[in-house]
């Protein structure tokens, strides 16, 4: 299988899954398709130059899309107005207040740094240990740590009640 | 593990199913013919998308830095205060502004010098970039098309065609033999394809014949199902799945629909259950009017009248209801004015010029971004210029020149 054969095998097979990734990074459905793209571009520039295919496809895909993630996220952060705080702070009880609290969480997701929302979209979404998210995001396991805890911090300042998700507990 | 890191967990799933399908550069990797050249397939598709994404930074790059508008809010005659929602994406005066509205837009394009409504071909254009993508002409019979309508997927059109020019009386230019009042107007679905680059045509079963001359405009719902015909005395909607229409009469005065008739005629809410239309009678009051489509009974006097214009010439071609019911957006001398579609009363004037015309082409949910066709001061010139309006900025779409109202997103 050439190098071509073997992308489009790949891109058959994990395409979405690359997508949904991208989707928890950016929240938007037109950057997430373009953060997939520019990292297929990449990947496959870089192979045709070195010619060694990598045991794991998606895993190098997947690099290359939270590569691709913070280096855009670098070159837009004058543009974008991040805040620490959210306009509401919606008491938890009814299934309404749920419902919105759930939003109010992925809003708050969309405001952690760049970093902080990867390593976190990796560990929560992903599922991966600490170790691979660090040589991901080319760091230590202590820094991976301190990003995850420092996100998760933001996001019980920024008032997402205890109570959502309890209910959903086995 | 901590209650918030579950949570985290729960809220990243619930969202997994909104993120996009496999993207346009898939589907045409799969499609795709034949053996890989000696470049090899990807590089003879990645290369040329390189390319296009180059060409799209610089552009952006440029509307960041130079095209885009500052409107000028007022506050929009009688009623409570004018209200701004300026939001920071708006002042970073980037073409995020354009990633709110749909990818792609229809446009009917003649070559004809003629000063009638339709157009020999339709176009698919770019949002992001105003490059025309695709183009289609009707298949003979037809020659001309008159209506074009979007659905909300972005990629969904529906055209009206028939086999010539609408001449009206009093219209010049043609020939007399090709006046066109009396012909069937037939309907056709338009699938875009951004893989390819392709538009295809459906033709679509609906069952009644319909003289050109009584078709007065047409807007298909937002999940594409159905299409409401503007007769002037009466609305018809059509499921297009089955064939089976609904009709609705106007018993009154005057006539349904805009006062030309030409653009966007009706507006739908997102569910597809409430209709907006304009009624109106000549030299006299034009009423914006709702009808709930899923209630029983056959005349539009049923229909609630949320705003009321003292004469067709007080604003705009367009009066759209907002996808989520809860306004109307209209151009009005105040500027694009949105009007609280509950109480009839002004809430936010914006964009406001002295000299032109314009025109408010498609709304998002609740109206925070727009699509204007906007003079932008000029008091001199042929055209138009298309852009989003979002938070009183005017973010200009890249060759958007508007050369024809009837477009649709």
């Amino acid at each position: 299988m050439d190098l071509d054969d073997a992308l489009a095998e790949l891109v058959a097979h994990s395409g979405d899954r690359l997508l949904r990734v991208a989707y928890q990074l950016t929240h938007d459905r037109a950057a997430a398709q373009d953060l997939v793209q520019e990292a297929l571009l990449q990947v496959y520039r870089s192979m045709r130059r070195r010619g060694l295919p990598p045991e794991d496809w998606y895993a190098y895909l997947r690099r290359a899309v939270i590569n691709e993630y913070l280096r855009a996220r670098r070159l837009r952060s004058s543009g974008e107005v991040v805040t620490d705080r959210m306009p509401e702070q919606p008491v938890a009880g009814s299934p309404e207040d749920q419902i919105a609290d759930r939003a109010q969480l992925w809003a708050a997701l969309g405001a952690l740094s760049a970093r902080q929302r990867a390593a976190l979209v990796l560990r929560y979404y992903e599922d991966l240990p600490d170790h691979q998210i660090a040589a991901l995001l080319g760091c230590r396991e202590a820094s991976v740590r301190s990003l995850a805890s420092r996100g998760l911090a933001v996001l019980r300042q920024l008032g997402v009640p205890a109570g959502i998700g309890e209910e959903d507990r086995p | 593990m901590s209650g918030i890191e579950d949570i985290v967990r729960q809220v990243m799933a619930s969202h997994d199913q909104e993120a996009p399908g496999a993207p346009d550069l898939f589907r045409a990797l799969q499609g795709t013919p034949g053996p890989p050249s000696r470049r090899g397939k990807w590089s003879g598709l990645l290369v040329p998308l390189a390319a296009a994404a180059a060409v799209a930074a610089v552009v952006a790059a440029s509307l960041g830095i130079s095209a885009t508008f500052r409107g000028h809010a007022r506050p929009a005659g009688p009623g409570p205060p004018a209200q701004s929602h300026l939001s920071p994406a708006a002042q970073s005066h980037s073409p995020a502004a354009l990633r709110r509205v749909p990818r792609y837009f229809a446009a009917l394009t003649r070559t004809a010098a003629v000063q009638v409504m339709g157009g020999e071909a339709a176009v698919v254009r770019s949002t992001l970039t105003g490059r025309v993508l695709a183009t289609v002409a009707p298949p003979r019979p037809y020659q001309i098309f008159t209506w074009v309508s979007a659905a909300a997927d972005d990629r969904t059109f529906i055209l009206a065609a028939q086999r010539y020019w609408p001449i009206a009386s009093g219209d010049a230019g043609l020939p007399a033999e090709r006046l066109d009042n009396t012909t069937p107007t037939v309907f056709f679905k338009m699938a875009f394809d951004p893989a390819t680059r392709t538009a295809k045509l459906a033709k679509l079963a609906v069952p009644e014949t319909i003289p050109s001359a009584q078709l007065a405009g047409m807007t298909v719902s937002p999940d594409g199902t159905r299409l409401a015909l503007d007769l002037r005395q009466s609305i018809r909607v059509v499921t297009l799945a089955t064939g089976a229409i609904r009709s609705w009469a106007w018993q009154g005065g005057g006539w349904i629909g805009n006062n030309k008739p030409i653009g966007q005629i009706f507006s739908w809410t997102a569910d597809g259950t409430t209709l907006e239309f304009q009624q109106w009678e000549p030299g006299g009051p034009a009423n914006i009017r709702l009808l709930d489509t899923t209630a029983p009974g056959t005349s539009l006097a049923s229909s609630k009248t949320v705003l009321n214009f003292s004469n067709g010439g007080a604003f705009g071609l367009n009066t759209l209801l907002t996808p989520d019911g809860s306004r109307i957006v209209t151009a009005t001398p105040q500027g694009i004015t949105e009007f609280s579609a509950r109480t009839g009363n002004p809430i936010l004037s914006q964009d406001q010029f002295r000299a032109g015309w314009q025109e408010v082409l498609w709304a998002s949910p609740g109206g925070t971004a727009l699509v204007v066709s906007d003079p932008r001061g000029k008091t001199t010139g042929p055209s138009n210029v298309l852009g989003v309006l979002t938070g009183n900025t005017f973010t200009p779409i890249p060759h958007g020149a508007d050369e024809s109202i009837q477009i649709a997103w």
